[in-house]
């Protein structure tokens, strides 16, 4: 069996740079991990083009933030180092409100397990229930409740973090 | 009387539920028709569904750029023919001088290995055992890729095809029919007589399964221990287990 990436490319690369994006929240980052998720998939021949595609490039988001996180820690050390030396006063508020809004997010996020940020993820993406549970390693039968949860938590964090915003005013 | 679960609600908002199912989307639709207490939960979980998804899509860059696919195509095409030069350079004539060269740096680059993994080995030694971001050694051992502690032996596996025979063993079926494989690097403490006292996963598979099937590869993996100087010691590996899928 042979895949026309050509046509799943261009069905579905602007979904997967999203998709990426919410793992690793840097849009160039996400551009060049869906590329590279292109590139591997070019010559391969799996059963399920989008589902392995959404798989290779959940691994390579995996990867992208362990390097991430070591990098940010090292940076907060010397930065840490820095202001300690000069005594600098912390950075102010970023204005923008979609910026406030994705931090937000991705602070709300933050709060849900693993598995129930990837079920939301690859159901934006597209992914019917069985990928989905493919992926994650569920019954399709429990997708529902899965997701249907982890709406429901993430709306209830977002809730609290704007509320808390508002309180300070 | 039975009432619709939040689960259902969700699966039919998606779109997922079955309406030739006798207990799909048919007869749902039919409870709801019936039933103004789950009618009120739907809205309410409709309204749930629509917010998060507007906060999902809203996030994130809008307008994607997305470059020929030919540009990539061209570029894997490249990433092939530069791999397939290397196979052309590979014919008689060449191959006899070129395994000459080839054994002398293999010569050159193990000498210069083993004195890059004994300093290692003294660098690794002093390190602090509870900081789990500091490097681990690379040793050359079948399967294990590193191990960390203070010790002139590292752990090694007494069967290595233990490892072959456990991930047969605990790779699930729907897995492994399913083309689901991955690689999760697990971490384990392999004591003085050479038992796992304590594992975890290092590095995940990308699936929850994969990696508790990998745990379970590794307790059932015999090490002979590792030494410092004639004594037994314990110490830390990192062990890749790999599933490939069929």
């Amino acid at each position: 069996m042979t895949v026309d990436w050509a046509a799943v490319y261009r069905a579905r690369y602007p979904a997967l740079v999203r998709f990426l994006y919410r793992k690793v929240w840097d849009a160039d980052r996400a551009q060049e991990l869906a590329q590279e998720a292109f590139l591997r998939a070019l010559g391969q021949a799996p059963d399920d083009p989008v589902a392995w595609l959404y798989r290779v490039a959940g691994n390579l988001a995996r990867d992208e933030a362990r390097r991430a996180a070591r990098w940010r820690r090292g940076l907060a050390r010397l930065a840490r180092e820095a202001a300690a030396a000069a005594s600098l006063p912390p950075e102010g508020p970023r204005g923008v409100e979609q910026e406030e809004a994705d931090e937000r997010l991705r602070r709300a996020l933050a709060t849900l397990s693993e598995r129930d940020r990837d079920a939301l993820w690859l159901r934006e993406a597209g992914l019917s229930y069985r990928e989905i549970a493919a992926q994650l390693g569920l019954a399709p039968g429990a997708m529902g409740t899965t997701l249907a949860r982890a709406r429901q938590r993430l709306a209830a964090a977002y809730s609290a973090l704007e509320e808390t915003r508002v309180a300070r005013g | 009387m039975w009432h619709v679960d939040d689960g259902q609600l969700h699966a039919l908002l998606d779109g997922e539920l079955d309406t030739a199912d006798p207990e799909g989307a048919g007869a749902i639709e039919v409870h709801l028709a019936e039933c103004a207490e789950c009618r009120a939960r739907l809205e309410a979980q409709q309204e749930l569904h629509a917010r998060i998804h507007g906060l999902i899509s809203r996030s994130g860059p809008r307008d994607v750029a997305m470059p020929p696919f030919e540009e990539l195509a061209a570029k894997a095409a490249a990433d092939v023919s530069r791999a397939s030069r290397w196979a052309q350079l590979a014919n008689p004539q060449r191959v006899h001088a070129a395994a000459w060269i080839a054994s002398f740096v293999i010569i050159l680059a193990g000498t210069a290995g083993l004195v890059l993994a004994v300093l290692l080995g003294r660098f690794a030694a002093e390190e602090d055992r509870g900081d789990g971001a500091a490097p681990t050694v690379r040793v050359a051992e079948p399967a294990i890729t590193g191990a960390r502690g203070t010790f002139t032996r590292p752990p090694r596996l007494e069967n290595p095809e233990a490892v072959d025979r456990a991930v047969r063993r605990f790779y699930p079926p729907h897995l492994r029919d399913g083309g689901i494989g991955g690689t999760a690097l697990v971490r384990a403490l392999v004591d003085e007589n050479g038992r796992v006292r304590a594992r975890e996963v290092a590095r995940s598979s990308g699936h929850h399964l994969l990696d508790v099937a990998a745990l379970r590869v590794v307790d059932e993996l015999a090490f002979t221990p590792a030494r410092d100087g004639d004594r037994r010691v314990s110490a830390w590996i990192e062990l890749p287990i790999v599933f490939r899928p069929r």
